[in-house]
């Protein structure tokens, strides 16, 4: 579960200040799939790195499995990250260098105590879930976009995270390519519980989902599940 | 079309300053130790006065002889060269004279001071080409008279008179009277066979050179009339050699003399050869693997930042061939632009290796250097710019055309 | 995250061969020019065995002297200028002294060993006084020992241990050639190379002046008494002239000598050692460089990394691991080189002084790809991965 209270963010530069973020509150509960739409700079990348740890709020608390992040150092955090959040991103940002395998095992290198084999075993098991265990050899530019993507699901998943943040997973693929993917995360929601948070321009797609949060200039302004939308 | 190939490798260099200063680093330092060297070589071994007809000369420096296990290396005596040498009939002239230089002093105003003198015979003067300052060479009635005269240079004609007139003074060596017939200019201590503060009669030695001892401290030089004539002196020269009778009340059993040109002679030095035909292109070979090695590593250290620069302007090239540039347009931009940045290196090269050339002529380590940079270095210099710029911009350049306009336009790399 | 950081460098083998290839060049370079460093260091710590301060070394030429005059007029030399007051001591040795450019090495045999050593001529005065030599073990030469048909000699302690060990050498019998020496006692030091080159050690042998079947030695080593100075020289040349009539004599101060030597030597190691330097520095400037680029090539890798939970300092890691991954491939390669250098002795040194010279030179590469690592990789851990990830 993620809970954000009164979340706003600023960016300041020396001549404007420009508000990304204002009294945002949502919490995302446990087995959620949620998704967030809103236009080009309303702020839903800004909420996006906020939840994932990668930026800090100007004001406001995070919590995360009812653990207030507010005060964490540079170093808790990415402890926080690396266990209880994944990724996907638009571009998959997969390291080119490394074979499919070697970039899903990625999230586990950055915990302590699990070994070489057992990141192996895992992460063909994650790879399993996503379908492409016959390509754990191949390189990224070896790949279609959906499979690239299909590969970034699974580092996602393999260190078994709290939430899964989705940046518009499917914004960089065709509509046969994307629907691939969002019935992966479907799936990962439905079968194994997954919590998602996923940002998406596709009404089709946020339409499959169960929760649909729309923002407008930095504010949250609907969202389709009535028990706990908050009105501005 | 130049001139905006021009502009273009300008703004490129002024748009990375770091690259570009770790480039220009390199290349300058690299060309100018490659120009320094190249001068000291070209100081060494080209045809400088006094040896002006290098190319027309051979030296007999040698003498070899073994038996019974023993082996002997050393400089032929007076008495051998005389006897066996000096008859040959092929050279214009020959000339025999002391090999090294024997160290004279004299007390002036209770100062020591110490001259380099070298024993020669008056052909000695007729073979060199001396720039004589002040008066002239002693002739030969001077060296048949064992009469008391010198030459000296400059630096001696400083030493001991200051600034007035040399020619008709007297020189005091190691408590003998010679009377200054001449001043030279000085001779620099890195052209072996010349070099020298005072030259002076070999017939006033009071070395015994009667004895018939073959090994000693002479030498010889044998000029012919031109170059082609060289072959047909070593000729003569070895099949005289083979008749020579061994050294008598000795017991080597083998005996051998060379007449090798300038270079010859110093790879003889260092390889201890005693065939009669020495290898240099073996020297050559050397010298330029050894140049190349030492231009390896800045080639390869150039290539490595000519990538990341080439990869860095990717989603520029990408655009271009987008619009249409073909890749050999690019590729000729680009090696122009390397060319354009070696030639910049090779300039500030130029002006180091000046810095350094003087630095080390003032220096004094090499007595009398006059190093500079003449023509045949410059062009030298050029060359091995222009071939720099090529090599370390060819893999770079072949990279950059195997680019594929719509990966590089997708991105992927920031 | 070793085996990780391998995996990286493996996959991205041809972007890095060029780098692998430039740090093994410039290893190679380094490990040439260490070695000599490293033999030329060790050489002039070990101690030459006398001073050279002091010591006056003067060649003698006689000319056209017939033989047995030229040794009576050596004998009345030597005692003429023992008399002297600037001079505290005298001797008449053979030239082959330390910075001379002489040297006279003979075979010594004892059993089974066997060993080039370099022999020092003692023909007249009191060698030891006038060198300041030290003995460690029996006597130096007496009266009669020059005569004497044991051929008696001393050695210096490097060529005891290298014979005998830890046995006392007074008594022990040498062989050179045909003839048998009779050790009778032990120096501690006396080197006739310069001290930047290496010595397998002196013995010395005494002859008479006496003995027409012996060549008359050559060279006066004067020991001059404190406070005196190079303007003496003028008075020691009429001295000797009024003795030994039309002789030359070539009169050189052995601490000049020595600073000529030094010099000498000294230029064309440090000329080369600079050149190797700059080499060095232009390969260090590309590895900073190179890695500049690299990393922000690799913005986004980054950013991604830190999403996935690397820290900062993990990051630095990672980027400092790379470059040392790459140094090791290089000196892995450049050791196996390095090896065949020791093993066919190319340059002719002592094992150890390659052992030591390889191991500085790797301590050295891994020194300056850290320093050229250093910044980039700081730079690559302060990258704000909200920032690095941005679409777009």
């Amino acid at each position: 579960m993620i809970t954000l209270s009164d979340i706003e963010k600023v960016y300041q530069t020396k001549t404007i200040e420009t508000v990304a973020l204002q009294r945002v509150n949502l919490t995302v509960p446990k087995g959620e799939f949620v998704s967030i739409m809103g236009p080009s700079g309303c702020g839903k990348s800004t909420l996006l790195n906020i939840m994932g740890l990668l930026d800090v709020p100007t004001s406001g608390v995070v919590t995360i499995d009812g653990q207030s992040i507010t005060s964490y150092k540079d170093k808790e955090l990415a402890h926080i990250r690396n266990e209880k959040i994944g990724f996907v991103f638009q571009s998959y940002h997969l390291v080119n260098d490394l074979s499919v395998l070697d970039n899903v095992e990625l999230p586990l290198l950055y915990r302590s105590g699990v070994s070489g084999s057992e990141r192996t075993k895992l992460a063909k098991a994650a790879l399993d879930k996503v379908g492409l265990s016959a390509r754990t050899k191949h390189f990224p530019n070896q790949l279609s976009g959906g499979q690239r993507q299909r590969v970034a699901i699974a580092r996602a998943l393999i260190g078994n995270p709290a939430i899964i943040l989705a940046d518009e997973p499917t914004g960089n693929l065709d509509s046969v390519m994307g629907e691939e993917v969002i019935n992966i995360l479907l799936n990962l929601n439905r079968q194994d519980g997954a919590t998602i948070v996923m940002v998406t321009h596709d009404e089709n797609m946020a339409h499959k989902t169960e929760r649909l949060v729309r923002f407008f200039d930095g504010q949250q302004v609907s969202d389709s599940k009535v028990f706990d939308l908050q009105t501005v | 079309m130049l001139k905006n190939y021009f502009k273009i490798a300008w703004k490129v260099l002024l748009r990375r300053k770091f690259f570009t200063f770790i480039s220009l680093f390199g290349i300058s330092v690299t060309l100018m130790v490659l120009m320094v060297v190249t001068a000291l070589v070209n100081y060494m071994f080209g045809a400088h006065a006094p040896e002006k007809n290098m190319d027309r000369m051979l030296y007999v420096t040698r003498l070899h002889m073994t038996g019974d296990g023993t082996q002997m290396n050393s400089a032929p005596s007076y008495y051998f060269l005389n006897r066996f040498i000096k008859p040959l009939k092929s050279p214009e002239k020959i000339s025999i004279y002391s090999n090294s230089n024997y160290t004279s002093i004299n007390f002036t105003s209770g100062r020591k001071l110490e001259m380099k003198t070298r024993y020669t015979d008056s052909e000695f003067w007729r073979i060199m080409n001396f720039n004589f300052l002040e008066g002239g060479a002693y002739g030969d009635a001077a060296v048949e008279g064992a009469q008391l005269v010198a030459v000296i240079n400059e630096a001696t004609s400083l030493n001991n008179f200051g600034t007035v007139k040399a020619v008709g003074k007297m020189l005091e060596l190691d408590n003998r009277s010679y009377k200054v017939v001449g001043v030279v200019e000085n001779v620099s201590a890195i052209r072996p066979s010349t070099y020298s503060d005072v030259w002076i009669p070999y017939t006033t030695s009071k070395d015994d050179l009667g004895n018939a001892n073959y090994s000693g401290s002479f030498c010889a030089v044998l000029l012919a009339k031109d170059a082609d004539d060289l072959d047909d002196i070593k000729k003569e020269f070895y099949s005289t050699a083979a008749k020579i009778p061994l050294m008598p009340g000795e017991n080597f059993t083998e005996l051998k003399v060379f007449a090798d040109t300038h270079l010859e002679g110093f790879v003889r030095e260092i390889t201890s050869s005693v065939e009669n035909e020495v290898n240099v292109a073996l020297l050559y070979t050397l010298v330029f693997g050894a140049m190349f090695f030492f231009m390896l590593i800045p080639t390869l250290n150039l290539v490595n930042i000519n990538i990341s620069r080439i990869m860095e302007r990717a989603s520029e090239i990408g655009v271009r061939k987008a619009f249409g540039a073909s890749s050999n347009t690019l590729v000729f931009q680009f090696l122009f632009e390397n060319i354009f940045l070696t030639i910049i290196g090779g300039a500030i090269g130029i002006l180091l290796a000046t810095g350094a050339l003087q630095l080390i002529n003032n220096s004094g380590f090499i007595p009398y250097a006059q190093l500079e940079l003449n023509l045949y270095v410059l062009l030298f210099s050029v060359l091995i710019c222009l071939f720099f710029g090529v090599l370390s911009g060819v893999y770079p350049a072949f990279k950059m055309s195997k680019l594929h306009p719509a990966s590089v336009l997708k991105g992927g790399a920031k | 995250m070793i085996k990780h950081l391998f995996k990286l460098v493996w996959n991205r083998r041809r972007a890095n061969f060029l780098m692998i290839l430039a740090i093994f060049f410039s290893f190679i370079v380094l490990f040439g020019t260490i070695s000599v460093l490293v033999n030329s260091w060790r050489n002039y710590n070990k101690p030459m065995g006398f001073e050279a301060e002091r010591i006056w070394y003067v060649n003698i030429q006689s000319f056209q002297t017939p033989k047995d005059e030229a040794r009576t007029i050596t004998e009345q030399l030597v005692r003429r200028l023992q008399t002297l007051p600037e001079i505290e001591s005298v001797a008449l040795a053979s030239g082959n002294a330390a910075y001379s450019g002489w040297s006279s090495v003979s075979g010594l045999q004892y059993k089974n060993l066997e060993r080039g050593v370099n022999s020092v001529t003692v023909q007249g005065g009191d060698f030891q006084k006038t060198m300041d030599l030290n003995l460690t073990e029996g006597r130096w030469f007496q009266d009669g020992d020059a005569q004497s048909n044991q051929n008696p000699v001393l050695i210096t302690q490097d060529v005891k241990e290298f014979f005998f060990g830890e046995e006392p050498a007074t008594g022990k019998k040498l062989s050179t050639g045909q003839s048998e020496l009779t050790v009778i006692g032990v120096v501690d030091h006396y080197r006739t190379n310069g001290e930047l080159n290496s010595d397998d050690g002196t013995f010395f042998r005494a002859t008479s002046l006496n003995d027409t079947t012996q060549v008359i030695a050559s060279t006066l080593y004067l020991r001059m008494k404190p406070g005196v100075t190079s303007g003496f020289e003028e008075k020691l040349l009429k001295e000797a002239g009024a003795v030994a009539t039309g002789w030359k004599f070539d009169v050189k101060y052995m601490d000049q000598m020595r600073s000529n030597y030094l010099k000498e030597y000294l230029t064309p190691i440090v000329a080369f050692a600079i050149i190797c330097a700059f080499l060095i520095l232009n390969v260090a400037l590309g590895i900073f460089g190179v890695l500049w680029y690299n990393i922000n090539k690799r913005y986004s890798e980054i950013g991604l990394r830190r999403a996935l939970g690397a820290t900062a300092n993990q990051i630095y890691k990672q980027f400092l691991g790379e470059i040392l991954v790459l140094a090791t491939l290089g000196l892995v390669l450049g050791s196996f080189f390095a090896i065949q250098f020791v093993l066919l002795d190319v340059m002719g040194l002592q094992p150890e002084v390659y052992y030591y010279a390889l191991g500085i030179s790797i301590l050295v590469i891994y020194l300056l790809v850290i320093v050229c690592a250093f910044q980039p990789s700081r730079q690559a851990a302060a990258i704000h991965p909200a920032i690095a990830l941005h679409e777009e």
